[in-house]
């Protein structure tokens, strides 16, 4: 057997945006996504000649395409990171199971992890979001979003890609998303929710105090944060498949009936990641990690003796204090009511009720982070471009190893085409020292590639939660939350800039 | 040789394949006997005779009900895996998706298991072909309880031509020796046993035999019978035996062919 060990549970990651998915959770309307797993070494040898292959999973619906992946060497204490395209379109949601197996001529090893995968669907009648899990339903509708900014909208006629499968839930999305009586053309901008209601429906109805987890794990806010992270990526889908390519990535300022605004935007599938992804941050913020409003919700009411909870629902309006800034600690005020809905064994259903107004913060820091990279890469020289990231946590720590999800996106001035590949600090090949808190990544370019490129190092944490934690401990820890701050929503008006961390010539 | 994959066949019985098995839980290295309503694992091991690795081979497992003949129409698919080895290597593989026995098949293993590369791919046909095609191997096991000393049991055989073809059955008793992988499980329900004789067996749907029926009758030849093409035909058999346990074989003919088989297990349930 050999000694590798994912510590981690294997994360969903966007195949247009390259960004994690909330919690690393996977979504079936995306269809194809990326399937990602940190093997670590954990004897106290190096391991070299490692293959790496995806074996089998749990549900027919999980279609892997099979890849296997040759690790050289893999030092003592050292990850690397390895990714698998999947389309789960046909799986159900769930708890699934993924076998990867490690191999090399000293031995084999079979490695059984989790993952979870959620079915979001979108009632255009009521303007309801729903997402299913086997403990229940979770239903979100918005009443009130920073609004959208009409001067920058979706091209009329799209041209399709057929490169990328999604299925219809976006293509519907895109066109028929409303509030009340607005409706709203999804484009590449932004929007954070300010008014919201969301429903569980637990299956079955429970007895006592507390329902079941989404999952037995994550709790309702990272499935709500699902939801809305789908809605700015079918923003970014309907760009990738008729969008200008261009990076400007201003979006001015349009009040919204509760007098914010919202500025900040983008038009390439980068920037509408980051924006997604910063409606992710918000919305775990507001909802907190330590113990989700629903979770207090049902703390404080107490259904009587015999009653079945058969459903919960909760609404909620934000104010944003502060910019919403990745990797800073950002305060969100939200007013919450929480009421249960019981019926006891004769049928007469009662309902219980908390409010409560709650000042909550970002809690997934970033002190500053330092990025290195060339300033001119000649590939004719047979250089490689290689690029170099430090990310520091709140007490100005650096995060190591497997820690950290980092992308580096490269983006071509004029053409607007697309780069990404991913940096690691484990000490094989480009990287020089493992788990020293650098993160490193190489891309060699070709002729075709010549001009002037702009460089994005995008972070996001990683779950870490233990498998023997109980599902209470393991749904207070969340990752796939952005940290860099390339993006910084602002409520002042004027426009957010998407601001790069570098730019490359390269020359050929 | 480039890549040459094989999932072994049985011997001499080519529908009971040693490396065939199935496990309670993915980790498990104890082979299982299938109980229904239960989830199982199926696993299987793959060797590569070639001297070309091969990455990514595909491997695909299909369960079918208590049958001879089925086809890649009729086996249903429980789910796919994948497979790297090295020239003249050889690995056992795992299907993660869950197989569970109906109670149609209670206790049955019809497993068909499948490996397949693009540099070694299967024959395009939907036949099987289990004993000539070295990329597939069969499964086809029952495991009965006798009750004082009787037993029965239901299945079909399948015709997996498209043609009218002409078919018998012949029911006979064989060593348990030939039965080259004995589970843990099984083993355990025959430790202390010694092997009977079958004493009578017949193909009829009547469960029982009793004073009313002449056990000199008993024939362990079926009556021919015709299957359209792709067609199924659903049989039985009935018969006693005598001591501890037999292990009998039931063959599918057309011609003095051999088209399939299934293997049946018979323990005296003396409590």
């Amino acid at each position: 057997m050999i000694p590798i060990k994912i510590n981690n549970r294997p994360f969903a990651s966007d195949l247009i945006t390259g960004i994690m998915m909330p919690d690393g959770i996977f979504e079936t309307s995306l269809g194809k996504m990326k399937l990602n797993a940190h093997f670590s070494n954990s004897s106290t040898n190096s391991l070299s000649g490692l293959s790496i292959y995806v074996e089998s999973a749990s549900h027919p619906g999980i279609v892997v395409t099979p890849v296997t992946h040759h690790v050289s060497l893999l030092e003592s204490g050292a990850s690397v990171l390895q990714n698998w395209d999947v389309d789960i379109s046909a799986a159900s949601a769930g708890s699934h199971y993924v076998s990867f197996i490690v191999e090399n001529t000293s031995g084999r090893q079979r490695i059984i992890k989790k993952i979870f995968i959620t079915k979001v669907s979108f009632d255009s009648t009521s303007d309801t979001f729903f997402a299913e899990t086997p403990e229940g339903k979770i239903a979100v509708r918005y009443r009130e979003v920073t609004e959208v900014n009409k001067t920058r909208c979706c091209k009329k006629e799209r041209s399709k890609n057929n490169d990328l499968s999604y299925d219809d839930f976006f293509e519907n999305l895109s066109y028929t998303f409303s509030l009340g009586n607005k409706t709203y053309e999804l484009c590449p901008v932004f929007f954070l929710p300010l008014n919201l209601e969301t429903g569980w429906t637990p299956s079955p109805p429970y007895s006592g105090q507390y329902s079941d987890l989404p999952f037995n794990d994550p709790w309702w806010k990272v499935v709500i944060a699902i939801i809305a992270f789908l809605i700015l990526v079918a923003a970014a889908i309907v760009e990738a498949t008729s969008g200008s390519g261009s990076i400007t990535a201003t979006a001015g300022c349009t009040t919204t009936p509760s007098g914010v605004c919202a500025s900040g935007s983008g038009s390439s599938p980068v920037a509408a990641g980051l924006v997604a992804a910063a409606a992710v941050v918000a919305g775990i913020a507001a909802y907190s990690d330590e113990r989700d409003l629903h979770r207090i919700g049902q703390d404080k009411t107490f259904p009587g003796p015999g009653e079945l909870t058969i459903s919960e629902s909760m609404t909620s309006k934000l104010k944003y204090l502060d910019s919403i800034e990745f990797g800073t600690p950002f305060k969100v005020i939200i007013d919450w009511h929480y009421e249960r809905l019981t019926r006891d064994p004769n049928g007469v259903e009662k309902s219980y009720a908390y409010s409560e107004v709650t000042e909550n913060k970002n809690v997934h820091l970033l002190s500053k982070y330092e990025i290195e990279a060339p300033d001119i890469v000649r590939p004719y020289k047979k250089e490689y471009f290689i690029v170099k990231g430090k990310f520091y946590d709140e007490n100005e720590k650096l995060f190591k190893g497997e820690q950290l999800f980092v992308n580096c996106f490269l983006i071509h001035n004029k053409t607007g085409r697309t780069i990404d590949f991913i940096l690691q600090d484990n000490g094989s090949k480009i990287d020089k020292l493992k788990n020293d808190g650098t993160y490193t990544g190489s891309y060699f370019f070709n002729k075709e590639d010549e001009g002037r490129w702009k460089i994005y190092v995008v972070a996001q944490d990683v779950n870490h939660a233990d498998e023997n934690m109980t599902p209470e401990e393991a749904a207070q820890i969340i990752g796939g939350i952005v940290l860099t701050n390339q993006l910084a929503i602002s409520f002042s008006g004027g426009s957010c800039p998407l601001v790069p961390d570098g730019d490359v010539q390269v020359v050929v | 040789m480039a890549i040459e994959l094989e999932i072994r066949d049985g011997s001499p019985h080519w529908y009971l394949s040693p490396d065939i098995w199935v496990v309670k839980e993915p980790e498990d290295l104890i082979e299982s006997v299938p109980v229904a309503g239960m989830p199982f694992f199926v696993k299987a091991k793959v060797k590569n005779h070639g001297t070309t690795n091969t990455t990514n081979a595909t491997v695909k497992f299909y369960w079918a009900n208590p049958s001879t003949g089925v086809n890649r129409n009729t086996a249903i698919l429980i789910g796919q895996s994948f497979i790297s080895l090295d020239g003249a290597g050889e690995a056992d593989v795992l299907c993660l998706t869950p197989w569970v026995p109906e109670y149609v098949n209670n206790g049955h293993e019809c497993l068909i298991v499948e490996v397949f590369h693009s540099s070694d791919p299967l024959p395009g046909t939907v036949d099987f072909n289990v004993p000539t095609d070295r990329h597939v191997a069969q499964k086809n096991l029952s495991v009965l309880m006798a009750f004082r000393s009787m037993f029965h049991m239901n299945f079909e055989m399948h015709n997996g031509s498209r043609k009218k073809t002409k078919f018998n059955a012949k029911a006979e008793q064989v060593s348990i020796k030939e039965l080259q992988n004995i589970s843990p499980d099984l083993k355990e329900k025959l430790k202390g046993k010694k092997e009977g004789k079958l004493k009578n067996v017949d193909f009829t749907n009547e469960r029982c035999m009793d004073k009313t029926r002449e056990f000199s009758k008993c024939k362990n030849d079926s009556e021919e019978f015709i299957l359209n093409g792709f067609g199924k035909k659903p049989l039985a058999i009935t018969g006693n035996i005598e001591g501890d346990y037999v292990f009998l074989v039931v063959t599918q003919y057309h011609k003095n062919v051999e088209m399939g088989g299934l293997g049946i297990v018979v323990i005296n349930d003396k409590d």
